[in-house]
């Protein structure tokens, strides 16, 4: 446990910030997708989530109506971060979008589970199947 | 992690721990941490321990956004396999609890984060029904309280 697990890096060509100090810089995606990629690491929690927030506001902005978040390096998820992700969730389909959340850790399904979120995102295992796939718009 | 056997843990006297902090969000990772560790010591698995960080988490939020004029204090009890938490947030000097003056850093939130932080605390009251065997909350002039009980070995899903 510690603040320099704490991240999140996009995969869009905007300009990003860390949350925490020592926080890895932020990284490309590594595809072509039309989708923007967010990438999330480490425990994603009340400290965290308005910059997440902020984040994801940014893809938006840009004229995404679709997002995938990726957070296969996230071991934390507490409802603050949940309650952006649905705040995203509602935006998305309002412009006929989707959430795609790739995800391995087994207590963040778990909390997708108890809340009854996890068939109200696209919930994936692996990135790099999801955009060789296609399925994202 | 040490090396006691389950009953020397389990059975060992009633243990309390507390822990205050000025009202930052910074801090609430020190007590998850503080909570696993309680947690482990009641003889939890990890999943149950994952389960407590994550309770005394959602705990933290009780009352909405943590305000840095505010005073954070816990309170972990382990007596056998129960951990009990107490957190306590006592508004500063001159404010009252249940203030509803939305702050977070000095500035006031946008429209939008505050509909974040209402769809939080309806996630926030879901998970706590599934993580912990007990909680609840009060509020007075006094301060805020809020509480939860959690037994080993009683996770569901």
């Amino acid at each position: 446990m510690g603040f320099s697990k704490r991240g999140i890096s996009g995969g869009m060509p905007r300009e990003t910030r860390s949350p925490r100090p020592g926080t890895p810089p932020p990284s490309t995606n590594g595809c072509d997708a039309e989708v923007p990629v967010l990438e999330a690491s480490g425990e994603l929690d009340l400290a965290v989530a308005p910059w997440l927030s902020d984040q994801l506001d940014a893809l938006l902005v840009g004229g995404a109506s679709s997002v995938i978040l990726d957070l296969s390096r996230a071991t934390f998820l507490d409802s603050t971060a949940l309650g952006v992700l649905v705040g995203l969730l509602n935006r998305c389909r309002t412009l006929g979008g989707r959430v795609h959340l790739v995800v391995t850790e087994p207590q963040i399904l778990r909390v997708l589970s108890i809340t009854g979120l996890s068939q109200a995102f696209d919930i994936h295992e692996d990135r790099a199947r999801l955009v060789a796939g296609g399925t994202t718009s | 992690m040490n090396a006691l056997s389950d009953e020397d843990v389990w059975t060992s006297a009633r243990e309390v721990v507390e822990l205050s902090f000025p009202g930052s969000v910074d801090f609430v990772v020190i007590a998850r941490f503080t909570a696993a560790a309680i947690g482990a010591r009641a003889g939890f698995d990890l999943d149950d321990i994952e389960d407590i960080r994550l309770a005394v988490d959602e705990l933290s939020i009780s009352f909405g956004p943590i305000d840095t004029d505010s005073c954070l204090r816990y309170q972990f009890v382990r007596d056998g396999d129960a951990v009990t938490v107490r957190f306590t947030r006592e508004p500063a000097a001159g404010r009252v609890a249940g203030d509803k003056e939305v702050k977070e850093s000095g500035v006031t939130q946008s429209r939008r984060a505050l509909a974040n932080w209402m769809q939080a605390r309806e996630l926030s009251a879901v998970l706590l029904d599934e993580l912990v065997t007990s909680h609840g909350r009060e509020i007075s002039d006094a301060g805020s309280v809020a509480w939860l009980m959690k037994r080993r070995g009683r996770r569901i899903r």
